[in-house]
């Protein structure tokens, strides 16, 4: 059918953005590798393989592993890595859902307040000893933090029914810094007799070294079903790109579906804060980089946004054991080191930009 | 009646609507109707024609009164299915994040095929692309929204509408940013696309070219509504407008023009 010959079918564009998906798979899995074959005890690449191998096919392959290696790579790096993967995607993908439903590319979890809503609520957990500290609890608690933030920032900067990106900005950063205190008082409050200190201080910097298999199921679970929901909504999170007044005229429900956005976003950020802490940035950078490489439509950019993520945390975390060798930084230190000047750069933009 | 491209007219009734922000009623007992022709909503800045269109598009719900398109309560359907009738072109501030022109123009087949679904069905592919050649911005298909002139996006726009097939079409200031072939053109092809539309125009002799029937808007209120030439009188347009205008008859095409001026600057 060649009604209009120039309309040229995207053919070109969706072919690329095909091969961007197919080389950030094999990224990743090389990345995972590297991660998990770099640490305190160096194991070679070869020798990881053979052991991932060994554990998930069927039949039984010999291992050149000790049983030392095996037991530091199964039980200890390749959660690791994976909760890498898992988390870095999380955060991309909310990233890049909260900007477009807000309409500023500077909206990040961490920069909305949503990772500080969820700290809270499993450092209370943690500090206070309400409840069973399960990892079903924890994950329940912080999503109910991280949605209590996102409501709460999105109530202030509403005004006549209607939202501004300006003061949904505003709001969450004054959202963020309240709960960071409310957050370094439980702490410190906690701090005398010494329970649970060592584990909230990893999550108030953003680690993932306290992985183990069990944190990653529900993470994972998240991850999948929200990233399919969000692509198959990705035509309406285009039409929220135009702005509400078209989006309302499309057929689309502006405030209903910002709150659903906004639900999605915490549910997948209160998941992985509540394993790995308040790690912040991700969701800013990857998004803004993806959208600069394959263009603004959704149906491409929460995907290869999840695969960019996944991918940047897992480096990020082999550098964060690699600096300061043989101990190993919080890896949510290095990606504010690498995230917050970026945020200054894009701020520093749009308002030369318009207003 | 005409059905080009699929779209057949429907009858638009705005039923005594009032519009309340913040507690103060923006426009007050609005009733008009559109069927199967091109209605001008005229009025000075701050008169409530954007006020009366929101209503209509499901922006903003009137505190009392109906909104009727196709026989439907618009504010008693599903958004999805008014989007399915209704269609409009509205000012909506920039964005920061962009879409390419047939991203944005295939945003308007959101309210057809299902909810979940974003894989583009050959009838959505069709559409587009029509509604892209018709609007004339099929050249643009793989340009940035950014990188477009103010005219060009207001006609990408206009191809979005029409990608969603609607047999009501309003059109907030569509001539904005047109040069004046392509005002005329556009107001030309909302002519013949043969769907009912109601359009609010700054420009009084495009609006007495072009449309059927004017409403005018004052102060939230409708103070006239008939043909161009009912409608457009000295009198009405000193009271309504402030200005001084004489009717005339255009020489080239033989239509009803105005002649204005400041009055500062009138000769007599
Ligand atoms: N969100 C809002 N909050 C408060 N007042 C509003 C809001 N939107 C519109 N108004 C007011 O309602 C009145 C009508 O506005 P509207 O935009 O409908 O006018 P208009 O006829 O479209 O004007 P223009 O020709 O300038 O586009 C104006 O006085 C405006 O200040
Ligand atoms: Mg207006």
């Amino acid at each position: 059918m060649t009604l209009v010959p120039n309309m040229a079918p995207p053919t070109n564009g969706t072919v690329r953005r095909r091969n961007t998906i197919v080389v950030l798979m094999i990224a990743c899995a090389v990345a995972v590798v590297l991660s998990v074959s770099t640490g305190s005890v160096p194991i070679a690449p070869n020798r990881v393989l053979s052991v991932i191998a060994e554990h998930i096919l069927p039949w039984s392959v010999s291992t050149a592993a000790t049983d030392v290696e095996t037991r530091i790579i199964w039980e200890f790096r390749l959660p690791r890595a994976l909760l890498g993967l898992i988390v870095g995607a999380s955060l991309a993908v909310a990233g890049a859902v909260l900007q477009s439903v807000v309409r500023n590319p500077l909206a990040d979890p961490f920069v909305f307040g949503i990772s500080s809503g969820a700290s809270v609520a499993a450092v209370a957990m943690l500090t206070l000893g309400i409840g069973v500290l399960t990892t079903v609890t924890v994950p329940i608690a912080a999503f109910g933090g991280a949605l209590a933030a996102t409501l709460t920032v999105f109530l202030l900067a509403q005004r006549r029914g209607r939202v501004t990106p300006g003061r949904l900005i505003l709001a969450g950063v004054a959202m963020s810094y309240l709960l960071s205190s409310v957050t370094s008082y439980l702490v410190l409050r906690a701090s005398a007799p010494g329970q649970g200190v060592s584990q909230v201080l990893s999550w108030l910097s953003g680690s993932l070294a306290a992985a183990d298999w069990d944190d990653l199921g529900i993470p994972a679970l998240v991850l999948g079903v929200a990233t399919l929901v969000l692509v198959l909504l990705s035509r309406i999170l285009n039409a929220l790109l135009i702005g509400d007044e078209t989006a309302a005229s499309l057929g689309v429900d502006v405030g209903h579906f910002r709150l659903v956005m906004f639900i999605i976003t915490s549910l997948l950020v209160g998941v992985v804060v509540a394993v790995s802490g308040a790690i912040g940035f991700v969701g800013l950078v990857v998004p803004h980089a993806v959208r600069m490489f394959v263009g603004s439509d959704h149906r491409w950019v929460l995907p290869i946004s999840a695969l960019a993520g996944g991918l940047l945390l897992v480096v990020v975390d082999i550098a964060a054991r690699l600096i300061i060798a043989p101990s190993e930084l919080p890896v949510g230190l290095l990606t504010a080191a690498i995230g917050a000047p970026f945020f200054l750069w894009m701020l520093k933009r749009s308002s030369r930009g318009e207003a | 009646m005409s059905t080009q491209g699929g779209m057949e007219a429907a009858a638009l009734y705005v039923d005594k609507i009032t519009v309340e922000i913040a507690g103060r009623t923006i426009v007050e007992e609005i009733s008009l109707s559109a069927e199967r022709n091109v209605v001008g909503l005229i009025g000075p800045n701050g008169s409530g024609k954007s006020t009366v269109l929101r209503a209509i598009y499901r922006m903003l719900r009137p505190a009392s009164g109906r909104v009727l398109a196709a026989d439907r309560d618009v504010w008693k359907s599903r958004p999805r299915e008014a989007a399915r009738v209704t269609a409009a072109v509205v000012q909506d501030g920039p964005s920061d994040l962009e879409l390419t022109v047939a991203e944005c123009v295939a945003t308007g087949r959101i309210a057809h095929g299902p909810l979940f679904g974003s894989s583009v069905q050959p009838e959505d592919t069709l559409a587009i692309e029509r509604a892209m050649m018709r609007a004339g911005v099929n050249d643009l298909a793989n340009r940035d929204m950014s990188s477009l002139s103010g005219g060009e996006r207001q006609r990408v726009q206009l191809a979005r509408a029409l990608a969603q097939e609607p047999r009501i079409l309003v059109l907030d200031e569509p001539t904005n940013h047109l040069d004046i072939r392509h005002q005329l053109e556009l107001m030309t092809l909302v002519r013949t696309l043969g769907v009912t539309t109601l359009v609010t125009l700054h420009d009084l002799n495009l609006a007495a070219a072009y449309c059927d029937r004017l409403v005018i808007l004052s102060k939230g209120q409708v103070v006239a509504s008939g043909t161009p030439g009912e409608t457009l009188t000295p009198d009405l347009l000193l009271k309504v407008f402030g200005i001084r205008a004489q009717s005339i008859t255009n020489p080239l095409t033989g239509r009803m023009q105005l002649a204005y001026g400041h009055e500062t600057e009138l000769k007599s």
